[in-house]
Parts: structure tokens; C-alpha cells; sequence
């Protein structure tokens, strides 16, 4: 009996890492995150059960508050990720990334990901915030700067 | 062990697992976030059946309870009413099935074959309390497990944890105000104030 639960365990966590790298949905994935988690404190309470103390549920109910911790930051990006963006995409996050600017570096561009064709351009999703590029000497190359919009140009 | 509660084994483990392969192939998002919640309610019924009824109880309150409002919330304040690309296609569907079947595979064989003290970790036939197991020293290990016995031990022997959890809460509570606020006011604030 002892192996059903374990192994439904595993099952569960299994259908979690599985929907955690297929989908691209924010939501869902996040919903995946909390399957594993749901996985792991079932095989927590199936040890301790089978040990005949209260440790594993004491646990399980840890991860419950984790969990919980984990649905209430979820909500605060998905509502940060939508303003922004007006989608629920996770690959739009990819555009708070660093601009590749050594474009002729071969060995930059082969490990760069590369996109898929649905995949919107980056720079339909101008709004987002964009740091300066490392790797340069500001004084030698001095950043300018947009009055107006008090960031970077020159940058895009 | 009667064969009754085979039974509900059976059928709880069924019922939870293909709600967990519908909730990773339904391509509505709503549908997969309640399919998430049945395979929640379904391993809730496991929980009962390990003599955890504070823990399910718990677990139905706030992943189907909590967390799936919050989703659902999140779900019809975000999602468009066709079905956007995001969510028609996958993303790398094989790679990502090889590496969670054979993720699933090696859990699987671990915890089939894993032993500890010489004795196999699946092999647990009753809740007895068996030599080697280590007994809570705040609760009677002659009766069953009740639930004041689980707060007595949160309590006592797990205190620190559970404060730690408490402050984790706190600091998850903070932070979620943080990330969700929208600072176009502030920054128009700002904009103004400089010259």
C-alpha cells in the first residue's frame, strides 16, 4: 500500500515539471509549480505516516504555507506582467534581458536562444524597463540620456 | 488492511491522476485550473486515508480553496476570451516530456528501492510504529494520531519551523504589495518635481 502513495507522488511531480516546461502561460505554470509542490507533501505524509510520527505532517503543512507564499507573489506578476504588457506570455519576459550587443560574436549568438516564429518581437514590448549594457567604461563611453524620459538612449 | 480502503486508494490515486494528465493537456486554461483543483481534492482523500485529516483538511482550504480563486481570478482578469498562441502551442513538447518521464522514472525506482537502517522505504505495511521509527516524545504512542496530538507537536518540537513559516508569510505578504503596485502615480510624482 505504501507504494501507491509514494508512487502517486512521483506521478503528480512528474505531471508538474511536465506542465511547469511546456506551458507558456504564466498562470498555468505557476498552477504547475503548486502540482510539485502538492506531490512532495503527499510522499511527506506517506513517510510519516509509515514512520508513526507527526513530522511529515507538520511538513506537509510547511509546504502548504510555501505554497500559499508562492500564489500570492504569482498573482502580484501575473497583475504586474499584464499592466505592463497586456498578455499573459512568459517569453515577454525575456525582454528585461541584456541586449546582445556584440552581434558579430559567434560564440554569443550560437548559445543565444532562438525564437520561435509566433513569438512577438521584443520590441512590441517597449515599456519595459532596460538597464544599461555591462561591459562598457561609462567614461569613455558616456551614456546619454533622455530628458524627457530620464532613461537611456541609444540603448534600443 | 480491508479491502474497502483498497478501494478508496485505488480510487482516489485514479482519480488524481487523470485529473493531473488532464490538467497538463487541457489547452483552456480555465479547464486545466480545475482539473488542477480535482487533482487536489482527489489527493486530499489520500491524505484521509494516511490518517491526516488536519493536513487534508488544510490542503482543501488552501490549494483548492485559496489558490484556485486566486488563479481564477488572476485567469479571468488576464485572459482574452479566444484562445491566444501561448497557450494553442507548447513549448519543446518532446524535450520537455523526456526529461520529466525519465525525472519521473528515476523517482520512481529511488523510492522503490531505497532503504534506510536495511529496511525498504516503500515497504510500510500499517501506521504502527515500527523499531526503528522515531517516535514523537510529546504525543502517547499507544493511541492513534489525533489532531491535538499534531498541534502539540507543531508546537513543541516543531516551534521554530513554524515561526519561521509565519515570517516567511509576513515577508511574501510584503512583497506581493510591493511587486503589484503600480508606481505610475510615483513616477509622475517624480516627473514633475524635476526640472
Amino acid at each position: 500500500m505504501m507504494k501507491i502513495y509514494l508512487f502517486m507522488g512521483a506521478l503528480i511531480f512528474g505531471c508538474g515539471v511536465f506542465g511547469f516546461l511546456t506551458r507558456r502561460n504564466l498562470i498555468l505554470m505557476f498552477l504547475s509549480l503548486e502540482l510539485m509542490l502538492f506531490g512532495v507533501s503527499l510522499n511527506f505524509i506517506a513517510f510519516g505516516n509509515q514512520n508513526g510520527n507527526l513530522g511529515g505532517q507538520t511538513f506537509a503543512i510547511l509546504i502548504l504555507t510555501v505554497a500559499a507564499c508562492e500564489a500570492a507573489l504569482a498573482l502580484a506578476l501575473i497583475v504586474t506582467l499584464y499592466r505592463s504588457c497586456g498578455s499573459l506570455d512568459v517569453n515577454i519576459w525575456q525582454s528585461l534581458r541584456e541586449r546582445d550587443d556584440s552581434k558579430s560574436d559567434t560564440q554569443s549568438a550560437s548559445t543565444a536562444p532562438t525564437d520561435d516564429s509566433d513569438h512577438q518581437s521584443e520590441d512590441s514590448y517597449g515599456d519595459l524597463p532596460k538597464l544599461t549594457p555591462a561591459g562598457h567604461d561609462p567614461l569613455r563611453f558616456p551614456v546619454q540620456v533622455d530628458s524627457q524620459r530620464h532613461e537611456p538612449v541609444g540603448l534600443a | 488492511m480491508d479491502s474497502f480502503e483498497l478501494i478508496l486508494i485505488v480510487a482516489f490515486s485514479a482519480l488524481s491522476l487523470i485529473a493531473a494528465i488532464g490538467f497538463i493537456t487541457f489547452r483552456q486554461p480555465v479547464h486545466a485550473a480545475l482539473s488542477f483543483a480535482v487533482t487536489v481534492l482527489a489527493g486530499s482523500g489520500l491524505y484521509l486515508l494516511l490518517d491526516a485529516p488536519y493536513a487534508a483538511v488544510a490542503t482543501v482550504i488552501v490549494y483548492a480553496g485559496a489558490t484556485i480563486i486566486i488563479f481564477l481570478f488572476a485567469l479571468m482578469f488576464a485572459q482574452r476570451s479566444t484562445l491566444q498562441v501561448y497557450d494553442e502551442k507548447k513549448a519543446n513538447p518532446i524535450l520537455s516530456g523526456i526529461a520529466a518521464i525519465s525525472l519521473t522514472t528515476i523517482l520512481i525506482y529511488v523510492l522503490s528501492t531505497a532503504s534506510v537502517g536495511g529496511k525498504l522505504l516503500s515497504d510500510g505495511s500499517s501506521p504502527v510504529p515500527t523499531a526503528d521509527a522515531v517516535a514523537d516524545p510529546v504525543v502517547d504512542a499507544t493511541s492513534a494520531p489525533r489532531v491535538a496530538d499534531l498541534g502539540r507537536v507543531m508546537y513543541t518540537q516543531y516551534l521554530w519551523a513554524i515561526e519561521l513559516a509565519g515570517a516567511i508569510l509576513l515577508v511574501a505578504t510584503l512583497g506581493a504589495i510591493h511587486i503589484a503596485r503600480d508606481d505610475s502615480q510615483a513616477d509622475a510624482a517624480v516627473e514633475n518635481a524635476l526640472p
